[in-house]
This record gives structure tokens, sequence and C-alpha cells, in this order.
């Protein structure tokens, strides 16, 4: 331990770029019991230490191979306090910064690994019954990875009529498989089957009662073969109880709330939740728990006791095929209000909810889902895209006392699993906005870029995003989002604001979390703000086509853990980089902007680009052109940004960023955020024609 | 003087029997050719006139000739001088040249008509409702004589007229029979079907042109079950005498390529062979065991994984996989044909949870779902009839419209997860509206049922459409998949093509398909049981070795037909031959090509080149079975059969390593390839060239030469 701490010691300060996180070994452990965690990645030998929200301490052991410090470290983990069974986050915290989180899984069962996961083995070594790697004793979990379109076989022993349940834990727990189980008697006849669990969102997880003693063979493979990664996963199995459904998905912060979990009913204790979510267990079961959502209005649980009075949250189920649940809602003529459900974002629904609100007189007022969607450049092909919980914005007719709100299935589903929160408040406009960065390391002396999301809700003027409480020498620019005219074809309202974070050269290390608001004046004066959510992490999801994309899946996010933007003082940069409009030069048809950009770099060998990605958000009918460096001074150049008549004469955002390779890695340098107005564009003068010119005579 | 004279005759012809447009003009119209494709019946019509295409829309060109123009196509004082009756005569410029001369009987019914006030007509006495065909059918002892066909169509009214002129009478096969004017001359040997319509009505005559030889007698040989019954008369009454029965090897091979797709590897073969049981019953047990083989699940899954256009471009990949899956569990289950039929119909919800919803995927919209609907589960092609009624059947654009009716309600929104999507049916603007004039068009029955099926007028239509359709008594659907199974085992259906079934288009032998339908649905839609009907009849078990009396018969099942591997089929059986695995991407190591989830992997490889269809319709003709020059240069000197015949791992390095003899290396090559013994001379002549210099790779040579043959290119 001495040695290791003098070899801390003697680490230079920052040295080189953020640790970055990839690998985590074992990726579960079993409840209680001290292990040994190995994490790989890049950038590992500056100091790292872990965060988690695993009850531990981690302490550093030295490397195996010294010469591989940078990518392996090893921890001796042990519990500081009762470890329940559940997720739990790691992340690796450096001087030079911070990584991204990665996923760590508590089981209640002994844990193995697969012998073709273990370090050293060869691949594809029970990717067949005939290769099957035998599973000897249950309960047990085993921890296994797909190394590509493979799959593994597990050889289980049954005695007849014995219960067994076999359960994947993937997605959960962080992984980017999508993963299938299948149980195959020796000839390789399938005997049972699940992929998506409804309760599981896609993993995976069947009860099968052997028919007969003898062997069985359980398959694990992804659903799409694809490679991935994140692309463990933990096979549980062993005769347990689990949740097999939620009701109610959610509960009012402060408050003990009943629910039933199928397998019998558990108290969800609410008075210290922080976060927009938590999760329930049956009491002592090995199941991962599930996800359980906290409100902030008063909650009404169907069928409804008293009229409702706003704000509210009304947990419901359509319980059978065909339900149509409706609830009558008390309203002022004229006012606007906002239903939001939220149910599929949990995972615990399979509801694709069908809002509609009629008056009394049984005309339709507004409905949401099934109706045209925005446009979505971004989906690969048009049976790619998603949509979410819906939310609905409408406005009482004058004269109304009540409306009636009905809730369906789109596709008129009903059961245990379509369950759903149905939120209710009057609130003319709204915003709601989520930090689309996971989190930032602000390198001392330079830049980082953040984005955020804001979703307008009837509201089309401008918005302000801005930081909360900014640590001491770090500075934000931008934040701007522009008003825009609303367009009736394209009803996507999602915008995005860049903000700049700078730190000054000496500013003080920091780990922490930096929070955002967006803000704007209604349309009546009064002040509508909203705080962003964070990601809390971001685990990318790869397509299983190589040639042409043609699916990507939904990457994994925890905002379930309620992070706002975790951030760190980085390293200096290689560079700095600025950026200032020149010239706004007035065209016929629209303007153009003469942007410099200007790198500093305190070492004068440090090579630059001689050009920069520019990130301009909201400018309608943006182009770039004639990018170039100065021919006497490559680290300085231009680009013109031109406008159209298209284009609202408002105040912008635009920020710029290039990589730079310092010291064999490649780093990233940005530039403040700057603002700049674009002018409206005159109209063209008449020119005079014989017949006006005869006219005015 | 002239005047006077043109009036007296145009009194003269305005004397003449009351003409109406139904009944006398418009036959005039569709057999002069103005109502066809190249001239007025062309989409966009010609030269500014439009017509309906062979005028299946009577009150439409009524109207066009009556009121386009402003009416000028008329000039009641004198009929003589319409455009109507100057263009055809030439007596004015006409594009189209000279239709009929100005003497003709043409001429004067529509003259007749003009003058007498250009009368429509009454459809409830002026319709054709029947047309009455002599002879029934035609029958030629030899080839060179000629027979002639007379039409008569029944009105409404009861009244008849010969239309033998009128009528157009065509030949589906006019190398056997050539039609001309309604006379009709034998060719050569062998059936053709003449159909015959006027007016919107449709009739066929079969044609039989038998082979003149003499000495037939027709060798009863044993028959195994009904198919072989229906079968041997239909060849009797043709003179056909059928091959007798293939031997053991032969059988194997064909029943396990038909069957599952691969082939028999050579303990099975060896095995089959050294089964002392009874002919008939070892091959009913290996018909059995083949059809309980995983491979079974896996052919028929690609199969129908064509038809339903299971392929990642539509479903994306996960979707793709799902569908795939549930494909594949409903043939390992055998569930009902019929029942699978009924849960693609009317699926809903998410295409995740539910695959079956995947169906709606593919097309999307009700019309082509409706095509797709009635070509593969109905056999027949409604899609002529979006623009017009279908020139070869009874099928009307208005049919067209009811139909896809059905479907005008199910609705597709993105799911949560990417690649899900909902089906569902859409709450309100469901409506099937006509193109024509925008009315709403209810949902109707190809034909009425036997068995009424109430249609419900909420959006959830479907159900009625898979009670009818799915329906022991629609006279289509049992018929059709009896009809495509059958061509999976022949290489041809009883009706060809197996999704084409019309009127016009009758089957080879009706007696056949009847007794296979009705035993298709007294057995519940069993598809396992069809199969197994088809593999133990003696028919499907022929020699593909032709005798003096069948050589020259390609559609009456008298002998087998070889056909060329599919092209999953071929990837496969070389890989078996080999000894060796495909080595595709994005899916596991050992998967074979039967066993691909759709045609994006291994996409522009050797499973496109030889014919595998990408999925991007649901006919069958999608799939090829031609032979290209690039194919034969591939298997020559592609990269598929030469490193399947040098995989280390593969057939040739173990037999090489177990130091097997030549004469058992030959063996062993014969058996895996053309899943046969070699005969004498062929295990001669192999001994021989390998005990020639360096054994191991002239063994390569042997086993690239007999995967280049057609001895094993071939199911035969």
């Amino acid at each position: 331990v001495r040695t290791l701490l003098l070899f801390l010691c003697t680490l230079p300060l920052a040295a080189g770029p953020a640790p970055v996180l990839n690998e985590l070994q074992p990726r579960g452990a079993q409840k209680g019991r001290p292990f040994e965690l190995t994490v790989m990645g890049n950038y590992l030998d500056e100091g790292v230490r872990i965060v988690s929200t695993l009850p531990a301490t981690f302490t550093p052991l030295a490397p195996d191979k010294p010469e591989m410090a940078a990518r392996y470290a090893k921890f001796l983990v042990e519990p500081t306090a009762e470890w329940e069974v559940g997720v739990y986050t790691v992340r690796l915290a450096a001087p030079n910064g911070l990584s991204n989180i990665l996923l760590f899984t508590v089981g209640a069962f002994a844990e193995i690994t697969e012998d073709e996961s273990r370090p050293g083995s060869l691949p594809n070594q029970n990717d067949s019954i005939e290769k099957a790697q035998t599973l000897s004793s249950t309960p047990l979990i085993v921890n296994g990875t797909l190394k590509g379109p493979e799959r593994d076989v597990y050889r289980v022993y049954g005695k007849a009529t014995e219960k067994r349940v076999f359960e994947i834990e993937a997605r959960r727990a962080g992984s980017s498989i999508d993963p299938v189980i299948r149980i195959l008697d020796a000839n390789g006849k399938q005997l049972a089957r699940s992929e998506d669990d409804p309760l599981l969102a896609l993993d995976a997880r069947l009860e099968f009662t052997f028919p007969r003693e003898g062997y069985y063979y359980v398959e694990i493979h992804d659903a799409r073969f694809s490679t991935q990664g994140q692309n463990f996963y933990r096979l549980k199995t062993g005769f347990y109880p689990y949740a097999s459904e939620v009701f109610p998905l959610g509960g009012r912060r402060g408050e003990v709330v009943e629910v039933s979990l199928g397998a019998g009913s558990v108290k969800a204790d609410l008075r210290n939740a922080t976060g927009p979510q938590t999760f329930l267990n049956i009491a002592d079961s090995p199941a991962l728990p599930v996800p359980f959502a906290v409100g902030d209005y008063p909650e009404v649980r169907e069928p409804l006791a008293a009229p409702l009075t706003l704000p509210v949250t009304i947990n419901g189920r359509l319980a059978k095929p065909g339900e149509i649940d409706r609830y009558e809602l008390p309203v002022e003529g004229g006012a606007k209000y906002i239903l939001q459900v939220q149910a599929r974002e949990l995972g615990t629904s399979k509801i694709a909810s069908l809002i509609t609100v009629t008056g009394e007189d049984g005309k339709q007022i507004a409905r949401v889902g099934d109706g045209p969607l925005p446009v979505d450049v971004a989906a690969v092909q048009v049976s790619s895209r998603t949509v979410g919980d819906p939310y609905l914005q409408f406005e009482a007719p004058k004269d109304a006392k009540k409306v009636i709100i009905a809730v369906e299935d789109l596709a008129l589903r009903g059961g245990p699993h379509f369950g759903y929160r149905l939120s209710v408040y009057k609130k003319p406009q709204e915003l709601r906005a989520t930090i689309s960065t996971p989190f930032v390391n602000i390198p001392a002396g330079g830049t980082a870029l953040v984005s955020v999301n804001v979703e307008r809700r009837d509201y089309a003027g401008p918005i302000r995003v801005e930081p909360i409480d900014l640590p001491e020498g770090i500075t934000a620019t931008g934040g701007d989002i522009p008003y825009e005219i609303p367009d009736p074809i394209n009803r996507a309202n999602s915008r995005r604001a860049i903000i700049a974070l700078t730190a000054a050269p000496n500013a003080k290390p920091f780990h922490g979390e930096i929070g955002f608001r967006a803000m704007a004046k209604g349309d009546h004066g009064e002040s509508i703000e909203t705080r962003a959510t964070g990601l809390g992490y971001l685990i990318g999801v790869a397509g299983a086509t190589t040639q042409g994309v043609v699916d990507r899946q939904r990457a994994l996010t925890g905002t379930w853990l309620g992070h706002q933007l975790p951030a760190a003082i980085s390293t200096p940069p290689p560079a700095t980089l600025t950026l200032a409009l020149e010239k706004t030069t007035q065209k016929a048809e629209g303007y153009e902007f003469l942007f410099r950009w200007r790198f500093d770099t305190a070492d004068a060998s440090q090579a630059v680009p001689d050009n920069v990605s520019i990130d301009l958000p909201n400018f309608i009918d943006f182009r770039a052109i004639e990018m170039a460096a100065d021919k006497k001074d490559r680290k300085t150049g231009t680009f013109l940004v031109t406008s159209t008549r298209n284009t609202l004469p408002t105040l912008y955002n635009i920020s710029v960023s290039a990589n730079l390779r310092s010291g064999g890695v490649m780093q990233e340098v940005v530039s403040p955020v700057i603002a700049f107005n674009a002018p409206a564009v005159p109209e063209p003068e008449e020119k005079p024609t014989n017949a006006s010119a005869a006219a005015n005579r | 003087m002239r005047l006077l004279l043109l009036t007296a005759s145009a009194l003269t012809l305005a004397a003449a029997d009351p003409v109406t447009y139904l009944r006398d003009v418009a036959p005039i119209l569709n057999k002069a050719g103005c109502t066809s494709g190249p001239c007025h019946g062309a989409a966009k019509g010609k030269n500014g006139f439009k017509l309906s295409l062979r005028g299946y829309d009577a009150q439409f060109d009524y109207e066009a000739l009556l009121y386009d123009l402003s009416g000028r196509r008329f000039n009641r004082a004198e009929p003589g001088r319409s455009l109507v009756l100057a263009k055809p005569t030439q007596q004015v410029a006409h594009g189209g040249g000279l239709r009929f001369e100005k003497d003709s009987e043409y001429y004067k019914t529509i003259y007749n008509w003009i003058a007498q006030g250009v009368p429509y007509g009454d459809p409830a006495k002026d319709a054709v409702t029947q047309l009455e065909v002599t002879p029934a059918a035609i029958d030629m002892p030899k080839p060179g004589q000629t027979a002639s066909v007379k039409v008569v169509a029944r009105y409404a009214d009861g009244k008849t007229r010969d239309v033998t002129r009128e009528a157009t009478v065509e030949s589906n096969t006019p190398d056997v029979a050539k039609v001309d004017a309604a006379k009709v001359s034998g060719e050569r040997i062998g059936e053709a079907t003449l159909l015959v319509r006027y007016e919107g009505k449709f009739s066929t005559i079969p044609v039989t042109i038998l082979n003149p030889k003499p000495g037939f007698v027709f060798r009863a040989l044993a028959q195994h079950n009904f198919i072989d019954a229906a079968i041997d008369a239909k060849l009797q009454k043709v003179k056909i005498q059928p091959s007798p029965a293939a031997d053991d090897a032969a059988f194997l091979r064909r029943a396990s390529l038909d069957l599952t797709g691969q082939l028999p590897t050579p303990e099975d073969i060896r095995a089959f062979l050294a089964d002392p049981a009874p002919q008939r019953v070892k091959r009913a047990r290996k018909i059995d065991k083949l059809i309980a083989s995983p491979a079974y699940v896996d052919h028929w899954t690609v199969k129908w994984g064509d038809l339903l256009q299971s392929t990642r471009k539509f479903l994306g990949e996960k979707g793709t996989y799902g569908f795939r899956e549930w494909i594949r569990a409903s043939l390992a289950a055998n569930k009902p044909y019929d029942k699978l039929v009924r849960e693609l119909l009317t699926a809903g919800g998410s295409s995740y949870d539910n695959p079956a919803a995947n169906y709606f995927r593919t097309t999307r919209e009700a019309k082509p779902t409706m095509e797709k609907t009635t070509q593969v589960f109905l056999g027949v092609r409604m899609v002529c009839a979006q623009c017009h009624d279908h020139p070869f059947e009874k099928w009307t654009q208005n049919q067209y419209f009811q139909m896809a009716a059905f479907f005008s309600a199910v609705g597709l929104r993105p799911g949560y997860e990417i690649g899900e999507e909902i089906v569902y049916d859409i709450r309100a603007e469901y409506d099937m509206k006509h193109p024509k004039d925008s009315r709403v068009v209810p949902p109707q029955f190809l034909i009425a049922s036997t068995a009424p099926v109430p249609i419900p007028s909420t959006p959830r239509r479907r159900d009625a459409l898979a009670d009818w359709l799915t329906s022991a008594q629609n006279p289509f659907f049992a018929k059709a998949i009896v009809n495509r199974v059958w061509s999976y085992f022949f290489g041809y259906g009883i009706i060809d093509p197996v999704d084409d079934i019309r009127a016009s288009n009758p089957p080879a032998n009706p007696a056949l398909l009847d007794a296979l339908t009705k035993d298709f649905i007294d057995h519940g839609f069993d598809l396992q049981h069809l199969m197994r009907t088809i593999a133990n009849s003696r028919a499907y078990q022929a020699d593909f070795r032709t005798n003096e009396w069948n050589e020259k018969d390609a559609t009456n099942f008298s002998h087998a037909l070889p056909r060329r591997l599919a092209a999953e089929q071929l990837m496969d059986a070389v890989a078996q031959a080999a000894g060796a695995r495909p080595n595709f991407p994005e899916v596991p190591d050992d998967t074979l090509a039967s066993q691909l989830p759709d045609p994006h992997v291994g996409k522009d490889g050797f499973l496109d080149l030889f014919g595998r269809p990408n999925r991007e319709s649901a006919c069958e003709c999608e799939r090829r079975a031609d032979l290209s020059l690039p194919q034969a240069l591939n298997l020559i000197n592609g990269k598929t059969i030469s490193d399947a015949v040098a995989d280390p791992k593969g057939r040739v390095a173990k037999m090489v390593l177990a130091g097997k003899t030549d004469a058992a290396m030959v063996e062993e090559l014969y058996l895996a390839t053309f899943s046969r013994l070699p005969t004498k001379a062929e295990s001669e002549a192999g001994v021989k060239y390998l005990g020639g210099g360096a054994r191991a790779a002239r063994a390569q040579d042997l086993l690239w030469a007999l995967l280049n043959s057609k001895g094993f290119l071939y199911s035969y």
C-alpha cells in the first residue's frame, strides 16, 4: 500500500486527457461479498478513483503490468453498508477529469463467469449444444458476453416438474445486448423462448417447468446478433419470486404508497425520494427491482373516489383489451390545460397511449396519440422512428364547465402491463429541458460545449438557457434559442441550445454538478421556467447491419439517477480557440456573416488544423462557405455564414471546434459561444414599370 | 338532291330494330379496337378521347362519347356526319386508321343508334349475363386438325345473340392451339386453353391434341393414394404413360431437398439403402422423419419468409428476426394454415410483442396489402383491377377497392422502441375512396361466401375478411395453398403460375386439385399432412427418366422434372458435400443459408447470383431458377466452391487424414454430392484418377468436378 501511495503521490498532476471507462470485470457481485474490480479503458494512469453509488470502499491495487497501467486498474471493493440487489453506477474521477459511467450490478446468488469470457479464453467455446458449458448448481448468476454474432449455450439439469426461472439482466444492467433466452432439449427442439418480457423492456425472462428429468440447454443470444461494445449479460437462474406487474406505476414524493407487484404488494416509501424515479422490489427477491416513478402532484388512482382537483396525477390501468378509461375534469372556460402521460418510458407498461378530450356534448376538443408525427430527419427510415409517452395541450371551450378525458391503448390492448400515469395541470405554456451532454470535462483555461434540448409547449418565443450556480472560475456563454414561427406541417418542437463553459486558467479543481434552467416570458408576460434534467449516463447501442445502417436502437440513459451535468476541471487544452464576427454584409436575398477563428497555443510548435467545425443551431437555411486559414498565419482563418429570407431576424449562438493532436492524443478544442444578430432582410423595392408610372401620374 | 337522298337513306337505316349502346354499340367499339390499350383505352386516352380499357366501364364510355367535346361527336340530324362514324371509317383523319368500312354492319348499327337518339339501354335487359360457348372442349386426335368456336351471348332479358364475330378468342398456348377468328388449329401434341371473352364475360375451352402414334396401351402402375388415381385418369385420357417410381437413392435425395432443403448425408443414404423394409413403408417413415426434423422448419421458413416479405428493409433488424421467429414457431408447431393466415390478417399491437403484425409493415397501405393478401392466400392477382376491370378475369375495379377497404382502417404508428411499430385500427377517416369519384367504397368480399359473413361497419373489418378468406367454403383459399405447395414438390403447379388463379388459367388436372383441396380441408388445413400426402404419392416418387409416351409431357406430372437447386439449397448442399460450413457475416458461424434471417445477409453474393429473392414482392416469381453464364463461371472459378473443397476441416481433408482408401473416398464423394453410390465405371474412373498423383489434390479435384456436374446441381 505504501508503494502504491508513493506511486500515486508521484503522479504528475493532470498530465493527460480525462479517463475513459470501457469495461468492468466482473459486471456484478454477490451482495455483501468483497471482490476485486478491474476497470478497463484509457488514460487510467492519472490517479483515478472510483465514484460509485455502491456503498463500498474502492481500494486501488497495484497494477499487474505497470506498462498497462493506462489501460487497466484494479480495486478491492468492500461493503460499507448493506448492499441491496440492484444496479449501481461506476465512474472514474481523476485530477484530469471525469469518465463516463458504466453500471455494476449486485445480485443475491453466487456468481460465476462464462468460461469463454475468462481472460485469455478462446472464442466460440459454448456456441452449440455439443459444446455447452455445464452449470452444475442453482441458484446462480453467470456473467457472460456475446462477442459479435454468437450464441452461448449452457447445460442445466432439471427434475421432472421442477420449476426454474431463467432471466437475463442486460439492458437493465447497462449492456447494449438485446437478449433472447431459449430452452432447448438435447435434439435442439425449442421448449421455451423469451425475448422482451413485458416488465423488463428488452430484457428476457421465462419461468420453465422441466417436463422430465434430464439435461436441458439454455441458449442466450442477441435478438439481432449484433456486435456491441457493452456486450455483457447476466444469466440469473434459480427459483425465486419476482415482480410480475407494477401498479400504480408511481407515487407522490413524500408519501408512502401501496404498490402491487403481482406476487404481492409492497409499500413504496417515497418520503426521502429525491430523483424522478426509484426502484421497488418484493421483499428479499433476488430479481432486480423495478422502476417506480416519483411525482410531485397529488395522486389519485382509478376508480376515482372524488372529483379531480388540479394539479393531479391519475394512476390508471387498462385492465383488459378494449378498455377505455374516462375521467371527468372540471375546467374553467378558456383556460389551457396540459395532460402528460408517463408509462412506456418507465419500462413497466406497454401502453401506446391515445388520449382524447371531449366536451360535455361529446364533441372532440383535442386528441393525441394517433395524429401525424413531426418530421424526423434523424430517423434512418420511416419504420425506425419512435414516439414517447404523449402530452396534450388543450384549451377548454369558453362556456365549458367540464370535459371528459379518455385514455385508451392505440391498438385497444389491455392487461396487467397496461398501466399509466396521467398528470393533469393547468398551464398555458410550458418548457421541458434536457441536458443532452451526459458529463463534461472543462479544460483549465479552455472551453467545453454543452447542449441542452428544450421542448416548446405552445410557446414560440425566444428561450434563454442558463447554468445554475456556476462554480468559481467557470463562465458560461451562449444559451439562446431564437423565437420561431410555428410550422403547422412540421410540428417538431424540440430545440437545442449550446452553452460553452470556459474555465479560467487558474480555476480551482472542481468535481460536481452544474444545473441548467430554461427561461422565457410567456405570451402574457408571465415567467416560464423549468429546470433541465440530466441524462445520467449514455451507453450507445449499435445496429446489427454493417453495410447500410437499417436500425439503431435507443441508447441507454440514466435519467432515473436525477443527475444534472456532472462536471470537472481537466487539464489545459493544447490550444484555445476563439471566434469573432468580423463583418455583416447585406446581400440581395440575405446576409453574409464573416467570422474569424483563432487558435492560441502555448507551444509554438503545436500544429492546428486549417478548418473548424461550426455549431450554429436553429439557424434556418444555414450555409457556411469559403472556409480557409490565412495564408500568412495558419492559426487563424475565416468562413462565411449566409442567411436567406427564411432566416428569422433574431439573435443566434455560434461556436466552433477543432480536433488537435497533442502528445499523441486527439483532443477537441472549442470556442466560447458568441451571439450575433441576423438582421431582417429588407423587402425588395418595387421597380417602376410603365403601368405603375402611368398609375402614379 | 343529294340532301334528299341522304335523308331518305337515314330514314331507311333509322327504321331498323332498336339499337342500344350496351347491347349493340359497346361490343363494336371493343371489337374494332377503339377501347384497346394502345388506342382510346390507354390510361390517358388518345388524342383527347378516353374510353375505359376494353370497355369495362360502359357508363363512362357512353358519357365520354356523349358529353366530351360538348357532344360534338354526334350529328343526330345527319348521323353519317358524326365524328364517331367519320373517324373510324377515315372519312376524316384518324390516327387509329380504318376500323371498319362505311358499308359494314358495324357502321349501320352505329348509324341507327345515332339516328335513334343514342339510347344507352337498360342494364336490366341489355347486359350480357352469360356466354354459351360451343364446343365445351376440343379434342383433336392429332396435330393439324381444325375446329370452330361458336359464341352466343345471353342477355338479361333472356334474348340471345350469336356474337362469335365480336367475341375475342385467345389461346394461352398458341404453339399448341392457334386461334384465328374463332377457328382453332392444332399445332402440336399438348394441351391449351382458349379464353373467350365478350362484354366482361368469360368462358374457357380446353383443347387437347393427342399423340397420333399408334400402339398406346396404358400400363397401370401402383397407386399410392388418391393423387395417383387422379393423375392416372388424366394420363390415360391424354395417352401418356407415367414413369415408374425412382430408386431409393433418388427418392431420398429428392424428398430431403424438397422437405428440408438439405441433401441427405452419406450416412443417411447408406442406412436408407440398407433398410430392408418394404419400399413404400420405409419411404413413408423417411418422409415423416424429414418433416419432423429442424431442417424442415428452416426450409419452409425460407419459403414463407419470401412470401411474407420478411426483410430488414421493411421490418428493421429486430423486426425481421422477430417475424422469422414467428414463422418458424408456426411451422414447427404445424399451426393449421387457416389459423396461421387468420393470425396474420387480424394481427395488431406492437410488432415486437406480436410479430405477426409485421404483415402490415411490408406493404403499409391498404391497396398493396390487399394485393398481397389476395395473391399470397387466394392466388388471385388483383393489381390490374386497380386501374380498370381485370382484362382476363371477372374482377372489377369496384371489387378491387371493395377488397382494399378491408384494410383501409389499418394504421401504423411508431412504437417506443426503435423499429417497433404499433398496428392498430384507425378510429376516424378510414374509409376507402373510389379514385373515379371519391365515393366511399364499403368493404365487400370478392365473391359471396356460401356461409354469409357479416361485415361490421366499424374500423375492425379485418376479422370479417379473415372469416371469409380462411373459410372452408372459400373456393380459392385452400386451393391456392394446395396448388402452391404442390408446385414446390413438382416444380410447377396444377395451376401455373401458382399465384395467378383465374378462369383463363385453368388447372391441368381439375380433379386432382379438387381432391387435394378437399383432403386438405378435411384434415384441418394441415400443411404437414398435405406435404406428407404429396410426398407419399407415386407421382411424386416417379423417376425423372421418361418413356416414349411421356417424354413431351411437362404438365401432367407423369414423370419428375429435374430442377436446379434453389440458391439456399445449393449453398447448403455445397457446404454439406464438402464438409464445410458457410461463413456469413453478421450471423453466428454455424448458420446455414436456409437459416439466414433475410436477403441482407450475404447480399450480392452467391445466393443472389443463384436467384435468392430480395423479398420486395410477394410474387413467387421473384425467386429465380434460371441458368446463367455468371452462375456457371462462379461454380467453376468462384470462391464458394474452391474454398469449400479445400476447407481444412472439410470432407476431403478428413478422409485423407483418416487414411481412407481411394475406393472409399470415391464412394463417399459420390454419396455426398450425388446422394447415391457411384456406378462401377464411375468408381473405377475415380480410383484411377486418385491414384494418378497427389491424392489430396486429386480428391479435391474430384469433389470440384462432382460439385460442378448436373448430378449435383439438380434435384431429380
